[in-house]
């Protein structure tokens, strides 16, 4: 799921806190859905995308993540886009390009340049365009969205989900192919068995503290996890309170 | 006034005095060929056996955080954003409630040792750390803090470690300083301070932030006289300021002076070469990294490798490691450089057979706090930190110690910087009571008049 961010809505999010709190502590925006750049303005970013950019993140901005290219420049779509800009306002996106792209002349292009390629590339991302232009001004209240898997969730919810739980060659424990998280009772979870599912989604989430819950006999198998929400950039991390048996095998 | 026949009394007795410096100069470098090889130190102790001969200080100015790289607390988020009893302990700054790490942490080596995501590299050579979590001072704030990790005080005037070491060791190259402190710009402080020990173990301090030796020593090559004429002009500088002593008394300052002035000379000689870690195969510098840190660490091996005794390495930027602010963002970016220079520094050592020999050190002045600084930063933790000691006997793949269940307190095996201070020092086959310098009309210590020996992480 792909969405604009709102920097308005936040403010609920930050009151919510504040009840648990004595002090901030970091939460997360809430996600809102909206268009905030033109079709027009992301035609012109695209001319002065060919004509600045490409050279080093490639026609297709897939950059450095094309393997039959010898390409200099990160990735700009997909997960690496992501990775580097999820969680981050547009304005970010916007300073990064003008205070260091073109790599060969930083900061050569007009504002508004700058701000046609920014609408191009979140165009590529397949953002959603509208009636507006993305304006220096409205560029910091946009927000690039994350990995996604956990919309409208603060920090530190207790929550649940399914998926198949997955070790990588890091030695990191994964859930993969996971549904999204839902807000759970911390109390109930524990104690309850899972309910089977053989349902699959489409997200991942990095699951911490997974090697004090025995996550062996789980590995390759669909796995119901519970614990604590917590994000970092773009990743959305679970802090393990429990593993569940949920279903059939993953190769199923 | 003490008698006794220096260097130069020598050289003047054989070569007949200032008339003749041109002879004593040669003399000088005859003699100069015993003693650039060695000079004993003053520790008058027991000889304990030494299982190190050499120290490197990696030192993370501003405190990092013990709970996002190696003291892993997974009941903060349970309680995050709740301020509970137990944390409730008086902080430099104003803090809130609990903040959890959102790092994931991994086992790792035999012992199973935990390390966070941000240090895969120091994880990939746990077997050879000892990660010590119990460490705990008692000064927030920055410069006694400073002082209590280098001096073993919060006093602004009492000599550093590596002078201690090198005051009680001597060195092996007098071609080299004895002590050595490596940052961005050239350290000092507490970090190089001799105090009331002779000021001929005052730390010698090198920027390299940029690895051209011409940079990180400036000036250390003559442009203009030969090594010849050099030692003619030090020769006469050295019967100028032996008549000086032998009218006003001895003065250890300028003792200090004159040998550094000698250091200086015979550097020139050796220490380009050794500074340049453009000499090193192109697949060791990037093992270490092109950064500042890389360049300090990799230089720091090649220092001890050549006989100093002590170096000192600060990671570059001043307070970097004080996160008030912006800590995940910042860790994530900062942590990855460190981690690689100082995973390659012990696995470097290891490989050329020198980390049983060289204690490697790693830590700052204090922690953090679990609880947060304005959301999203922490605050000084003097009452429970982490550190790790690689090399020199230390058991390697454990964690010892604990801190409580939010890491804020050091709980299980306290370990006071006076009980690092007298465990490093008996892996230098010195008795930390005995390695004393008289002044003001009493004995000092590094320990002071504490320390505790921690043998249970000694192989």
């Amino acid at each position: 799921m792909r969405k604009i961010l709102f920097g308005s809505t936040a403010l609920l999010c930050l009151t919510v806190a504040a009840v648990s709190a004595q002090q901030a502590t970091p939460v997360r925006k809430t996600v809102v859905r909206d268009p905030a750049f033109t079709a027009m303005q992301a035609e012109r970013g695209h001319q002065t995308y060919d004509a600045s950019c490409s050279g080093c993140h490639l026609p297709g901005l897939d950059g450095s993540g094309n393997p039959t290219a010898n390409a200099r420049g990160a990735p700009l779509v997909g997960p690496r886009f992501v990775q580097d800009f999820g969680e981050a306002k547009v304005s970010d996106l916007f300073n990064k390009m003008k205070r260091d792209m073109p790599a060969s002349k930083p900061g050569s292009l007009t504002d508004q340049q700058y701000l046609d390629i920014a609408a191009y590339v979140l165009q590529q991302n397949k953002f959603p365009t509208g009636q507006a232009e993305l304006t220096v001004d409205s560029a910091t209240d946009v927000w690039v969205p994350g990995a996604g898997g956990a919309e409208g969730l603060v920090d530190y919810t207790y929550v649940s989900g399914v998926g198949c739980l997955q070790r990588d060659p890091s030695g990191s424990w994964l859930l993969v192919k996971a549904q999204e998280l839902k807000k759970a009772d911390v109390t109930a979870t524990a104690a309850a068995p899972a309910a089977t599912t053989d349902a699959s989604g489409e997200y991942t989430f990095r699951l911490l503290n997974a090697y004090n819950f025995a996550p062996e006999p789980h590995n390759g198998q669909r796995t119901r996890v519970s614990g604590y929400l917590v994000r970092l950039g773009a990743d959305i991390r679970v802090n393990v309170q429990a593993l569940q048996t949920a279903g059939a095998s993953c190769s199923n | 006034m003490t008698f006794r026949l220096s260097r130069r009394q020598m050289i003047e007795a054989i070569g007949g005095g200032i008339g003749v410096v041109g002879m004593a100069g040669m003399w000088s470098d005859l003699l100069g060929a015993d003693l650039g090889a060695a000079s004993p130190g003053h520790y008058k102790g027991p000889k304990l056996p030494a299982k190190a001969k050499h120290v490197i200080m990696l030192y993370l100015n501003g405190g990092p955080s013990q709970i996002d790289m190696f003291d892993p607390k997974p009941a903060l988020f349970k309680y995050a954003g709740q301020r509970p009893n137990a944390v409730d302990l008086r902080t430099e700054r104003t803090t809130g409630g609990l903040f959890p790490s959102p790092f994931e942490y991994k086992r790792y080596g035999r012992g199973g040792v935990e390390v966070s995501e941000l240090l895969p590299q120091l994880g990939s050579v746990i077997d050879d750390v000892t990660v010590i979590r119990s460490m705990y001072t008692f000064n927030p704030t920055h410069t006694p803090g400073r002082a209590m990790f280098h001096t073993g005080s919060i006093l602004a005037t009492r000599p550093s470690m590596g002078s201690w070491v090198t005051y009680g060791l001597g060195t092996e190259n007098q071609n080299l300083p004895s002590f050595v402190a490596l940052g961005s710009a050239p350290p000092s402080g507490p970090q190089t301070r001799s105090g009331f020990l002779p000021s001929e173990f005052q730390g010698i301090g090198f920027g390299v932030s940029d690895p051209d030796p011409e940079k990180i020593i400036p000036n250390l090559r003559n442009k203009t006289l030969d090594p010849a004429s050099q030692r003619t002009d030090l020769d006469v500088l050295l019967a100028m300021n032996q008549n000086q002593e032998r009218t006003f008394g001895e003065d250890q300052f300028l003792e200090g002076r004159i040998k550094s002035m000698e250091t200086a000379y015979r550097m020139q000689f050796e220490a380009m070469d050794l500074f340049d870690i453009r000499k090193e195969p192109q697949n060791i510098r990037d093992e270490y990294g092109p950064t500042a840190f890389g360049t300090g660490c990799l230089l720091a091996r090649r220092l001890v490798e050549a006989g100093v005794r002590y170096v000192n390495v600060e990671y570059p930027g001043g307070q970097s490691w004080d996160d008030h602010s912006n800590i995940n963002n910042n860790l994530r970016k900062r942590c990855v450089d460190m981690d690689q220079a100082a995973a390659a520094l012990i696995r470097d050592l290891k490989r050329r057979g020198k980390l049983d020999e060289t204690l490697v050190v790693w830590g700052g002045e204090f922690g953090r706090t679990p609880v947060s600084e304005s959301g999203t930063g922490r605050d000084h933790n003097p009452y429970g930190f982490t550190m790790f000691v690689a090399g020199g006997g230390f058991k390697g793949g454990i964690a010892y110690g604990a801190t409580d269940e939010f890491g804020f307190k050091a709980e299980q095996n306290r370990v006071s910087m006076h009980d690092l201070h007298a465990t490093l020092l008996n892996q230098l086959g010195m008795d930390h009571t005995k390695l004393t310098y008289k002044y003001a009309g009493r004995d000092f210590r590094l320990t002071d008049v504490q320390g505790e020996i921690v043998r249970d992480i000694l192989a």
